[in-house]
């Protein structure tokens, strides 16, 4: 049985677990651990990990500016705009 | 005084914004200050389907700065995710370095044969900024995605002096390695310490406390000696530090925690797929390190062969990078080395601290500044003229010739004119002039200097010299 | 109305040479799409008016002489994780609500520079997660084989808007086999390329080291067309591949001297046998072609759904948290504090299967789990990765079912997380790997409902794919089995 926690990872995914909902979304999550943990039993002693699917080079871009987004553009999908930012409720400290 | 009962621990780490022209991962433009939001591209904000896509002038500028302090340069490296939410982080996580960092070790000479050592140089991407108002939080991405690289110094200096002057040297390396012009006031420097005390001779390391808002170097040094008052205090008195972080509050002289911030974050780090992992060839590090700008050491010791200046005036000039270029710029136009560092020293150096400005901008430049070292050494003018000739030139672009003649300082080289001069001071002189026959030299001084004064200081000398000689010897007074 | 053979490279070629008009191609698909949309809902939006007007421009610019491109006039259905600028993109999910594009992805942008006219939006699993097209703010796409069963997923508006015949050629993006598995149980064809082949600039992320851009299409030499058009370096996407982008569009030509490997985990319990029935079939048309049949095993295979599952999500956990409510889409909680904003809009605007996979992906990266569970995930990729690439020393390419199932009715696995995740067993090998893969329809089952054969091949293996599967198709004609009206 794989140890959840679950408030811990409501804060890390920003969702909110009600009890209930806790119960079917977890219970989803733990059931579909409990089958995955098959991986476990692979011997990868000495195996490399593959973040990367893949051996690409890494190509990388010349220090060049092109043109900003016009600013009613940086602005036109967001939900609440003050004063050519983007306004959210207030932040503590920071 | 007797054996301090603890033992200070600080470490210090470093954000330095790189200068570029653009940004980390994004194509647009990166200075600082701008209205809101117009600095920002479809990638910084962050927006469905964006991919980073990595400045290789960053790559090159972190290695520099990793050169310049002896770290070793990583052969192959790769970027993480730093996963967490904030509304200046736009994509809900920051792409930095976390075990793969571009470069490892290094070390900050701290003079006298010390050195702090480094953890490690590695590329990230700052966030944006939020400014915090009654009605809600504003968030303006003008700086989000610029490149920085962290400096995070080993937890082994041991006391508050130090920590400064690792920051100074710190800050004069990477300005002469033009990785960044480190200027704490935009922002282009940050830093924040830790701090722990621990009794003398114990292994482990005590409960360390993070200070932030620290805005200078003066403010980290007095935020660290109140930290070490603070818990040497808590600990002398049996008490436990807390492990914690806190903000600084210059004004009132003291730190307090900050609240809000959760006690147990958990990044979630992992490698960021969208960039392959960077191979670095030894070739191309060898090739930066090749045209690596001269560090301030080198330059000390070129400065002491080349101009032979004594040990105090090189600490001054070379404390900064552009006022050592400056000087140096006026020590070869005026081919006097110590008449050059004296002027630079007392009245450059003054004018930038009354004026708060960087010699850069600076209107009399370096070139300026030789000219007018030459017309006085050649004694064209004299000291004083040559003092409202410098403040003349600080407000006023105009070359030194331009500004000698705004100022009536021109000296009078016009034969005739000053023949006349020279004539009405012999006929004001004749006991003089009688001596000279009899043959006392000291006779032609004194000539000299009433012919002088009579022009305010501007006839040119040596042409006094020719007519006072002229004059006498013929005889021809008329 | 289109060209004789109805394939997009002779629509192109009659809108060049002036034989047909553009406006006219896109009212032909716009007539297709009114017939048979109600019925099957493979788009989110038609863009009808932007189409008829770029049409027109196309037209225009074609009397003043400007070159058409090689995709003159074709219509092209997109599926609605790629954006395009001035049109909205919603990933079929509910926290993109009034998102519009302000800049266009490389891949489709390639394909207006062809001469393509975007027709529309297709539906979607929300970001990608599903494999049925059920998981969709906007409703499920049905099976235009059969209306009471699910066209596969995610890219199941695309793979039903080809089947359909409402477009020749649809976008598809395929990060665990979301392009094969619903062009098998659509009866279409469909591509994943090799892993950084195509751009994935403007592709919404789901997981970033699997994600790739394909298409669907009935015609072999209209998916290689559309693949080799869009495919190429990006200096916007670092995981592009720098390679010279060869015409996958092979001539027909004879299979002799192929090698093609049949692993028998991929024929494994959970297999429907008129699937099985199928695959061995088009096993033997491929060796009658002149291929070589060789068995091979690929002993972790089992391992793959876990490892794919835990990697997918762990990224996507991380892709998804630019959806926070402060810079675009939606946002519950405006006045409360940042906190409760920041759950509220993702709690109110996910799904139910988008929030699982955020919670999968943030346990697996966890302090404390990720060595256990990330970390070996990606170390069963390389196990994986390498036994293939083993495979690929003896063989050209491998044959496999795409999907081990055929269509189901809609409903039946929604509340089973984990038979819907089973669905993928045999494409998420190759999205571990990176390598290309191609489905190709190879049968049907006593129900009428469509089979895939998939083909695998070594990364940069598009040619051999698509050269396999057009000896394939010369020898049947499953390809062209239209589904009833």
């Amino acid at each position: 049985m794989t140890d959840i926690d679950v408030a811990q990872l409501a804060v890390l995914a920003k969702l909110r677990l009600d009890p209930d909902a806790a119960e079917e979304a977890v219970g989803h999550v733990r059931r579909l651990l409990d089958r995955f943990a098959a991986i476990q039993g692979v011997d990868t002693a000495g195996v490399a990990p593959s973040p990367y699917p893949l051996e690409i080079p890494h190509r990388l871009r010349p220090d060049l500016v092109e043109p900003a987004l016009p600013l009613a553009e940086v602005l036109q999908n967001a939900p609440a705009t003050r004063a050519g930012c983007f306004a959210v409720p207030r932040v503590v400290d920071g | 005084m007797t054996e301090p009962e603890f033992e200070t621990v600080i470490g210090l780490e470093v954000h330095v914004q790189l200068q570029l022209a653009s940004k980390l991962f994004a194509p647009t433009e990166y200075a600082s200050g701008g209205e809101p939001n117009t600095r920002v591209s479809v990638i910084e904000l962050g927006l469905p389907g964006v991919l980073p896509a990595l400045n290789e002038r960053a790559v090159e500028l972190a290695i520099r700065a990793g050169l310049a302090l002896e770290s070793t340069i990583g052969a192959r490296v790769h970027f993480d995710r730093k996963n967490y939410f904030y509304p200046d982080l736009p994509k809900g996580y920051q792409i930095t370095q976390l075990d793969r960092p571009l470069c490892v070790g290094g070390r900050v000479p701290l003079g006298e044969g010390e050195f702090g050592a480094l953890q490690r140089i590695h590329l990230e991407e700052d966030a944006g900024k939020s400014s915090h108002h009654a009605a809600g939080s504003l968030v303006d991405l003008n700086r989000a995605g610029a490149a920085l690289i962290e400096i995070v110094g080993q937890p082994d200096l041991r006391s508050p002096e130090q920590a400064f002057r690792f920051l100074t040297r710190l800050k004069q390396i990477l300005q002469y390695a033009e990785v960044s012009e480190c200027d704490m006031e935009k922002g282009s420097l940050r830093c924040d310490a830790n701090i722990s005390l621990r009794r003398p001779g114990a292994q482990q390391l005590g409960t360390k406390v993070e200070l932030k808002n620290l805005n200078s170097f003066k403010m980290v040094r007095r935020a660290l000696e109140y930290e070490q008052r603070r818990q040497a205090a808590v600990l002398g008195s049996g008490g436990a530090v807390r492990r914690e972080t806190r903000l600084w509050n210059e004004e009132q002289g003291e730190s307090a925690p900050m609240r809000g911030k959760e006690a147990t974050e958990d990044y979630r780090y992992f490698p960021e797929p969208d960039l392959p992992p960077l191979s670095i060839p030894s070739e191309r590090v060898q090739a930066i390190a090749a045209a690596m700008p001269e560090l301030p050491d080198a330059r000390r010791a070129r400065f002491a062969r080349e101009f032979g200046l004594p040990d105090y005036d090189l600490d001054v000039l070379l404390d900064d990078r552009h006022v050592a270029t400056y000087f140096e710029t006026v020590a070869h136009g005026c081919g006097d080395p110590k008449l050059a560092s004296n002027w630079v020293m007392t009245e450059v150096l003054r004018t930038l601290k009354e004026r708060g400005s960087s010699v850069t901008d600076l209107p009399l430049t370096a070139a300026r500044l030789a000219a007018l070292l030459n017309e006085l050494n050649a004694g064209r003018i004299n000291r004083a003229a040559a003092k409202r000739l410098f403040e003349h030139l600080l407000d006023h672009d105009l070359e030194v010739t331009e500004a000698i003649a705004a100022l009536g300082l021109q000296q009078l080289s016009d034969p005739a004119a000053l023949e006349q001069v020279v004539r009405a001071v012999l006929a004001g002189q004749p006991a003089a002039v009688a001596d000279f026959h009899a043959g006392k030299q000291k006779a032609l001084h004194a000539l000299f200097g009433q012919t002088m004064k009579a022009t305010g200081g501007k006839a040119n000398p040596a042409l006094v010299q020719q007519l006072l000689r002229k004059l006498l010897e013929s005889g021809d007074r008329s | 109305m289109s060209a004789a053979d109805g394939t997009a490279r002779a629509t192109a070629a009659a809108v060049a040479d002036g034989s047909l008009r553009a406006v006219d191609v896109v009212e032909a698909s716009l007539e297709r799409i009114a017939a048979r949309e109600p019925q099957v809902g493979a788009f989110v939006e038609v863009f009808a008016d932007a189409a008829r007007r770029r049409a027109e421009q196309l037209d225009a610019e074609r009397r003043k002489g400007s070159p058409p491109g090689p995709l003159a006039g074709v219509p092209i259905a997109i599926k609605d994780n790629l954006l395009l600028r001035g049109h909205r993109t919603s990933c079929g999910s509910r926290i993109l609500d009034g998102f519009t594009a302000p800049y266009t992805a490389t891949a489709v942008q390639r394909l207006l520079d062809a001469g393509a006219v975007p027709i529309g939006r297709t539906n979607m699993d929300e970001f990608g997660m599903g494999s049925s097209t059920e998981h969709s703010c906007f409703g499920p796409t049905r099976n235009p084989f059969d209306p009471a069963c699910i066209p596969g997923g995610s890219s199941g508006g695309s793979a039903a808007a080809v089947a359909a015949r409402m477009v020749a050629i649809a976008l598809g993006s395929d990060t665990g086999g979301s392009i094969r598995q619903p062009a098998a149980m659509c009866g279409v064809a469909g591509l994943k390329p090799t892993y950084g082949r195509v751009s994935r600039f403007g592709l919404v992320a789901y997981a970033s080291s699997l994600d790739t851009v394909g298409a669907c299409a009935t015609d072999l030499g209209d998916l290689a067309l559309v693949t080799r058009v869009m495919s190429g370096v990006d200096p916007r996407d670092a995981t592009s591949l720098d390679h010279a982008v060869a015409d996958f569009d092979a001539p027909p030509s004879s299979l002799e001297g192929m090698r093609i490997g049949v692993p028998s985990e991929y024929f494994a319990e959970g297999l429907d046998p008129a699937v099985e029935q199928a695959v061995r079939a088009a096993l033997d048309t491929l060796a009658a072609a002149g291929a070589e049949p060789v068995a091979v095993s690929l002993p972790h295979t089992e391992f793959a759904i876990p490892a794919y599952y835990l990697i997918a999500t762990a990224e996507a956990s991380s892709n998804l948290a630019r959806y926070d409510g402060v810079r675009f889409g939606a946002r519950s909680g405006g006045d409360a504090d940042l906190e409760e904003m920041y759950t509220r809009t993702r709690t109110e605007h996910f799904g139910a299967e988008v929030q699982r996979r955020i919670l999968l992906g943030c346990f697996g990266l966890q302090r404390g789990h990720a060595e256990q569970w990330y970390g070996k995930a990606l170390a069963v990729r390389t196990l994986i990765r390498d036994e293939l690439a083993a495979v690929f020393a003896r063989c050209d390419a491998l044959a496999t079912p795409t999907s081990p199932v055929v269509a189901f009715a809609l409903g039946d696995r929604l509340t089973d997380p984990l038979a819907m995740y089973l669905c993928d067993t045999l494409t998420v090998p190759a999205s571990l790997a990176g390598i290309p893969a191609l489905s190709v329809p190879c049968g049907f089952s006593t129900a009428g409902l469509p089979i895939g054969l998939q083909l695998m091949a070594p990364p940069l293996g598009e040619p051999t794919l698509l050269r396999i599967g057009t000896a394939f198709q010369s020898a049947t004609d499953f390809h062209r089995r239209e589904p009833a009206p």
